[in-house]
């Protein structure tokens, strides 16, 4: 089922600084159907990928070993991890919610709950480990004790499918994203709808009469201050794919929606990843229509930039392409990928991410120079391509 | 190049005989074969009162995420089958409305328009021929041998807000080409014109028809007959306005308050009141990109306003007497391209049609393990237009009665598919 | 040069050499009268009367400018004296620049179908068809023209609309030549010769085809425009479903011989096709089709078009359909078509010469008042005039005449010309061209609003409930029927008499004057409207608007 793995650089003996302008490829881990969603485990031992069968893939980042998680009866684009790395937990479109140990020889489900009705979108876990959300397409978020799987509370007040949802740092709200680009705001003490957020994240088209919008990935900045939710904007044709990928920064504290991250040019795409690196810089994951991918890097201090643009009377002025929007951030760094990127997720040690791409792939890349005796004893290093 | 229009039909066949004898074609004497003219359908089919309900799913409903499901297959995607009212078959989990009144309808599951074009699989599926020839749409055909004389409402209506261009009556009167609705709105130039009060209308009318006779009393009266009548319907039109408009909040309670809903309830309205022909179009099922969210929204707002319908169709006795059908241009691709869609197909898809004259419960025809081709009983557009024509009874091998034309019905090279009628 | 001048040069170059070449086309109208009489034999007994100068006079304004008279028109034409008034009024007509436009509407449909706008621009097509027919240009060569187009020569872009619209598509091109150009459909002799027609061969649809099927639409890379390239080579097989013999044929036209290709050269292009440039070879078949549909060997040409010129004017074709002729559906009068083919064969295809002659016949003068109706009388023998329903077009032109719309457009532009040239002079021949075009670009939307509404494929007429709907309650009609501006209902209303608005009324509605009876009926109809003039009059005028004899031409 997969090929094997093609690494290229064993791990850093002297750590070398991270810098995001040299990020190369390190690894490749191949699958064959197209991959849907990549996680790396809080210890960094492997990368699970979702993938469009009923599988989801793990391979061991030291030894390219690679286990198949069986079980599944739909797809899945979801997955996390308790905060210590024992369990895997997935959520896949036929709405259910699988316990896993992580490390498991031969990996099992271990636990299912029927979490939704129709697709369960994502699932989270909280920062302390304890509960789960999830959402789904009956419009529900639900909460669940990660021990034992109990529902502890579902929120209703989406009008239309929730696609994600992440805890804030500090545990006390849980925010969710839907189809037409509302971001909500659930105190979780009181298990309680707190704000409503619109965000331009949606496009209704016209002629085949169809909404698209939703997050496609949210993070909440380690720090808490700033949400940054994934997916698109400015539909243009719904069925063709045109529209326009973004990465919206919401401030916590002033509820605002505060820039747009883009990209370079006009693309046109889907935004299907992002996430914050602690060296202040945030990377997102586009997958472009053309096919192509790209992975880019914007200055988080530029995304936290409040910009003063007036009223307008216009509710699409914002729905702009990336060259026309006001809020617009663009990236100091792009990295292309010959294949449509479809999700992001960092290494625990902040020098690695991973892509699952419409190949079948996972890359693995590094952020930082590449170590020179690599180039000699490797041979053909596949070279970073130009931003 | 072999042409798909070869003539198979007892006339024909007749006249190969004689080709094939080598007998000259003219002056042959006792059998001549100019003076062969084929039967042609007669009025008598008239006064039966059967009718048709096209459902049409505009953009290519994906066969995969609805009637000819592969789950966990290499392209089966991610949804999963649900059994249906009828034992052993399955259909998509998008649909679980339907899949409770599958006894009422029959699938055909092995399609192969060799198009995968937009426009050319919507003129193949509705006329039952390929290509841009001038032939009506089944719609108008049925109009044209099912609907009574004085018909009181539009014999064809179609409600589509789609801004899908259709010459459906071709050759046939223009009595028997669509009335488009857009939405559920009532057809254009219904109402008087403004402060013109009912007793002045009916005063107009009257001096009009008083002059028509007039004028008519010493000439032809086939065609002025014919414009009389047009404003006989009219006004016939004018009185039954609430019909187009007025919905019952109960009623669309049922069927959904969103468009498709309503324009299923009116639908229902229709044909209750008389119509012939009614067709709803539903949009968008071209997914090129993120086929599967699309298919789960599209699909949901299908499901429950048409099974709804069906049933309500059925509740009322009048499956009986009417053929229901739901069809696309053509299907989807099995292979999921890099946006989550699904392409066009034409090779390898499905339909799903019941009521009248056919028999219910039934699957024709059947695509391989993945999808990707038809193994089993391969139809195309022409097939399945005897088909609906035959279900109701009307002899589509027959010749079109237009004097001094002899244009077939349905295409000669073709027939229905028999082991579907009941 | 003065207009008297202009007008007998004019005279003397289109029509007059018709006239004045051979005693036989000189009585052609009397040649087609003497046919048709001898074969209705007894039944001529039965034959309606000539019509009366109104019914004249509104015919030939329908069949010949495509709209019906105005009312003064109409007073002037009764009080005329002249023996030759119809004659005079036929000649005057025909020279009338709303000729042209009632054939360039009745040559488009006819070549077009009302096909949609594709690579050439409808409006331009539609100009190249109205400035052939201001000067008479003949049927074959317009004919020849439209097929050698390729699109590719800027100024004769436009006439490639015929086969540029059709996408070259081979099978929908083949079969409208067989029936635009040679009255047959051969449509079923695709796939084997068509079981009960006899001469419409397999070979012979083939061989049509043959012309067209190495010819392909090109786009030019830098102007995106689409032309028609052509390569030296290929061939045209099928297989007949009756025999399964494969075969071949090179082009032909029906029972025409085979036209073979010259010797092969070793270079056989002007112009190689590639990617990014037109082929053209150095023989096209494309192009040989032109003057082989036109030549004189090619009987069903001149056959087809003399037919279709006498359905138009006479209301049915000596063979219908139009577009099955073949020797099992033979013209009503044989001998007559034949006539009226050679007639175009002498006269290098001038239609309107031919128009004339068809419409100065009696058989074209009859009323459409029948005489007896019991049993009915075949339509085919021209007993009676036939009823025509109104083209869209001409419903159109007609409304807008009769409500008084025409001519105040009209006025708005003479006024406007008068005021850039003070000289300005609508008699004048180009200056009426110029007045045509420009009060038909002026009111050429209501146009399209009318073939929206009554436009139809079907060869017979049919009326639905749409249509009476526009006629009786549909916002445009209304708003015409406001009194404003000189037109029809505010001179209504300010006769301040029933009888005459009545009279005013009917002579500019209907073109004729109204009966005892019907003065009566109408003043009794507005007299219960006596405290709302207005509104009796707009419904007295909406109703005849609807009525069928406004309807259809009789």
């Amino acid at each position: 089922m997969s090929e094997p793995v093609q690494t290229t650089n064993p791990p850093d003996g002297e750590l070398t600084a991270i810098d995001a302008m040299q990020t190369h490829q390190a690894a490749e881990f191949k699958h064959a159907k197209p991959l849907t969603i990549c996680r790396i485990d809080p210890l960094g031992r492997f990368v699970f990928a979702g993938a469009e069968d009923l599988n989801v893939c793990r391979w061991n980042l030291e030894t390219g070993r690679l286990i198949v998680l069986a079980g599944h009866k739909s797809w899945v684009r979801s997955m996390d991890f308790s905060p210590d790395g024992n369990w895997l937990y997935t959520a896949s479109w036929d709405g259910e919610l699988h316990w896993w140990l992580t490390d498991d020889a031969t990996p099992r489900s271990l636990r299912m709950v029927r979490a939704h009705r129709g697709f369960a979108r994502w699932v989270r876990v909280s920062p302390d480990g304890a509960l789960l959300a999830t959402c789904g397409n009956d419009n529900m978020i639900r909460i669940w004790s990660a021990d034992v799987g109990e529902l502890v509370a579902e929120m209703s007040g989406h009008e239309c499918h929730p696609y994600a949802v992440d805890f804030h740092p500090d545990g006390t709200h849980l925010v969710s994203e839907d189809l037409m680009g509302n971001v909500n705001i659930w105190d979780l003490a009181q298990i309680k709808l707190v704000a409503s957020i619109p965000t331009v994240m949606t496009g209704y088209d016209n002629k085949f009469a169809a909404d698209m919008g939703g997050a496609r990935d949210m993070r909440f900045s380690p720090d808490g201050n700033i949400l940054a939710c994934a997916g698109i904007t400015n539909v243009v044709n719904a069925f063709a794919g045109q529209q326009d990928p973004i990465i919206t920064i919401v401030d916590w504290e002033t509820q605002q929606v505060l820039r747009h991250l883009r990209p370079a040019d006009n693309a046109t795409g889907v935004a299907w990843g992002v996430r914050f690196h602690p060296e202040s810089f945030i990377i997102g994951a586009i997958s472009k229509q053309n096919g192509q991918g790209l992975i880019c890097f914007w200055k988080k201090d530029e995304a936290v930039t409040h910009v003063e643009i007036e009223e307008e009377s216009d509710a699409d002025a914002k729905k702009r392409q990336a060259d026309a929007d006001a809020l617009a951030v663009k990236p100091f760094h792009t990295l292309k990928v010959d294949s449509s990127v479809r999700g992001l997720d960092l290494a625990p040690d902040g020098r690695r991410f991973a892509v699952p791409l419409f190949n079948g792939s996972v890359r693995v890349y590094q952020m930082t120079a590449k170590p020179a005796e690599n180039q000699e004893e490797a041979g053909e290093v596949p070279q970073p391509a130009e931003s | 190049m072999k042409r798909g229009l070869g003539c198979q039909t007892i006339d024909h066949v007749l006249s190969r005989r004689h080709f094939l004898a080598g007998t000259a074609v003219a002056g042959f004497g006792a059998v001549s074969l100019g003076g062969f003219s084929g039967p042609v359908l007669a009025d008598t089919l008239k006064g039966d009162e059967k009718r048709i309900l096209q459902v049409y799913l505009q953009g290519g409903v994906s066969q995969l995420e609805s009637w000819d499901p592969k789950p966990g297959t290499e392209y089966g995607g991610p949804f999963q089958t649900i059994p249906t009212s009828v034992p052993g078959i399955h259909i998509c989990e998008l649909l679980p409305h339907t899949a409770r009144h599958m006894h009422l309808l029959s699938l055909v599951r092995s399609i192969n328009l060799k198009t995968d074009d937009h426009h050319q699989g919507r003129l193949f599926m509705e006329k039952g021929r390929r290509g841009e020839g001038n032939y009506p749409y089944v719609g108008s055909v049925v109009a044209k041998y099912l609907s009574p004389e004085d018909s009181a409402l539009p014999r064809y209506v179609h409600i589509s807000t789609r801004g899908l261009e259709d010459d459906t009556a071709a050759f046939l009167d223009a009595r028997y080409a669509q009335m488009k609705l857009e939405g559920v709105v009532a057809p254009n130039n219904l109402s008087r014109p403004r402060q013109l009060s009912e007793e002045q209308f009916a005063r107009r009318s009257h001096f009009r028809a008083q002059l028509n006779q007039q004028f008519t009393s010493d000439r032809r009266k086939a065609l002025i007959d014919s414009y009389d009548a047009s404003f006989r319907q009219a006004a016939q039109l004018m009185s039954q306005r609430d019909l187009f408009e007025k919905q019952s909040e109960k009623e669309l309670d049922r069927y959904g308050r969103h468009e498709f809903g309503r324009y299923c309830l009116l639908a229902r309205t229709l044909l209750e009141e008389g119509s012939t022909c009614v067709k709803v179009t539903h949009h968008g099922y071209d997914t090129h990109a993120e086929n599967f969210n699309f298919h789960v929204e599209q699909l949901d707002e299908f499901d429950k306003p048409f099974a709804t319908l069906l049933a309500d169709v059925a509740d009322r006795g009048m499956l009986e007497s009417t053929l229901v059908m739901v069809y696309s241009e053509f299907g989807r691709t099995p292979k999921i391209n890099r946006n989550y869609g699904r392409d066009h197909w034409g090779s390898a898809w499905s339909i799903a049609l019941g009521g009248c004259g056919i028999q219910p419960g039934a699957v024709i025809g059947a695509t391989n393990a993945k999808g990707t081709e038809v193994i089993d009983r391969e139809v195309d557009g022409g097939h399945l237009f005897h088909t609906y024509l035959q279900a109701l009874g009307i002899d589509s091998t027959a010749n079109h009665d237009i004097p001094g034309r002899q244009i077939p019905i349905g295409d000669p090279a073709v027939e229905s598919i028999k082991e579907l009628l009941a | 040069m003065t207009n008297a001048v202009q007008l007998a040069l004019l005279f003397a170059f289109t029509i007059l050499p018709a006239t004045v070449a051979g005693t036989e086309s000189a009585l052609l109208h009397e040649q087609i009268d003497a046919r048709i009489a001898a074969a209705q034999g007894e039944l001529s007994s039965s034959a309606s009367p000539r019509s009366s100068d109104t019914e004249f006079l509104r015919r030939v304004y329908l069949d010949v400018t495509g709209r019906i008279p105005g009312r003064h028109e109409v007073t002037a034409f009764q009080d005329e004296e002249a023996g030759d008034k119809r004659l005079k009024l036929v000649d005057r007509l025909l020279l009338d620049p709303w000729h042209a436009r009632h054939m360039l509407y009745h040559l488009d449909v006819m070549l077009m179908g009302r096909l949609p706008e594709k690579h050439i621009k409808v409006a331009q097509w539609r100009d190249y068809l109205y400035t052939s027919l201001l000067e008479n240009k003949r049927f074959n060569q317009l004919v020849a023209e439209i097929l050698l187009a390729d699109g590719a020569v800027p100024d004769e872009r436009p006439r490639a609309r015929f086969l540029l619209a059709r996408e070259l598509n081979i099978d929908d091109t083949t079969r409208d030549i067989g029936r635009i150009f040679l009255g047959r459909d051969l449509q079923c002799a695709q796939c084997h010769d068509h079981p009960s027609i006899d001469d419409y061969l397999q070979r012979r649809y083939y061989g049509l085809s043959a012309f067209l099927g190495r010819s392909y639409l090109f786009q030019d890379p830098e102007t995106k425009e689409t032309s028609i390239g052509e390569k030296a080579e290929g061939e045209v097989t099928f297989t007949s479903v009756f025999t399964d013999e494969e075969s071949t044929t090179a082009p032909r036209l029906l029972e025409l011989a085979a036209l073979d290709d010259p010797p092969a050269e070793e270079e056989p292009y002007v112009t190689k096709p590639e990617e990014k440039t037109r082929g053209v070879p150095k023989y096209s078949r494309r192009l040989q089709l032109a003057p082989n549909i036109t030549s004189e060997e090619n009987v069903a040409f001149r056959m087809n078009i003399a037919n279709r010129l006498w359905a138009l004017v006479m209301g049915r074709g000596l063979v219908e359909p139009l577009d099955m002729m073949h020797t099992d559906n033979p013209p009503s009068h044989p001998e007559l078509l034949a006539l009226l083919a050679d007639e175009l064969l002498r006269t290098g295809y001038d239609m309107r010469s031919l128009m004339r002659q068809l419409i100065l016949s009696e058989t074209y003068q009859r009323s459409s008042r029948l005489v007896a109706n019991d049993p009915p009388l075949p339509e085919s023998a021209y007993l009676a005039a036939a009823l025509k329903p109104l083209t869209p077009e001409q419903l159109a032109w007609s409304t807008m005449q009769a409500v008084g719309l025409v001519e105040t457009t009209r006025s708005e532009h003479i006024a406007r010309f008068k005021e850039e040239d003070p000289s300005f002079d609508p008699n004048d021949m180009a200056q009426a061209i110029q007045l045509e075009r420009a009060v038909h670009d002026s009111l050429q939307p209501h146009v399209d609003t009318f073939v929206a509404v009554f436009a139809s494929k079907a060869d017979r007429f049919s009326a639905t409930a749409s249509q009476a709907l526009f006629l009786e309650n549909g916002e445009l009609i209304t708003e015409w029927l406001t009194p404003s501006n000189g037109n029809l209902l505010e001179r209504l209303l300010q006769t301040g008499d029933a009888e005459a608005a009545t009279r005013e009324l009917y002579l500019t509605v209907l073109s004729r004057p109204p009966t005892d009876e019907e003065l009566e009926q109408l003043v009794a109809f507005l007299g219960a409207y006596d405290d709302d003039q207005m509104t009796g009059m707009t419904e007295a005028t909406r109703a005849i608007l609807c009525s069928a004899e406004f309807r259809f031409n009789h």
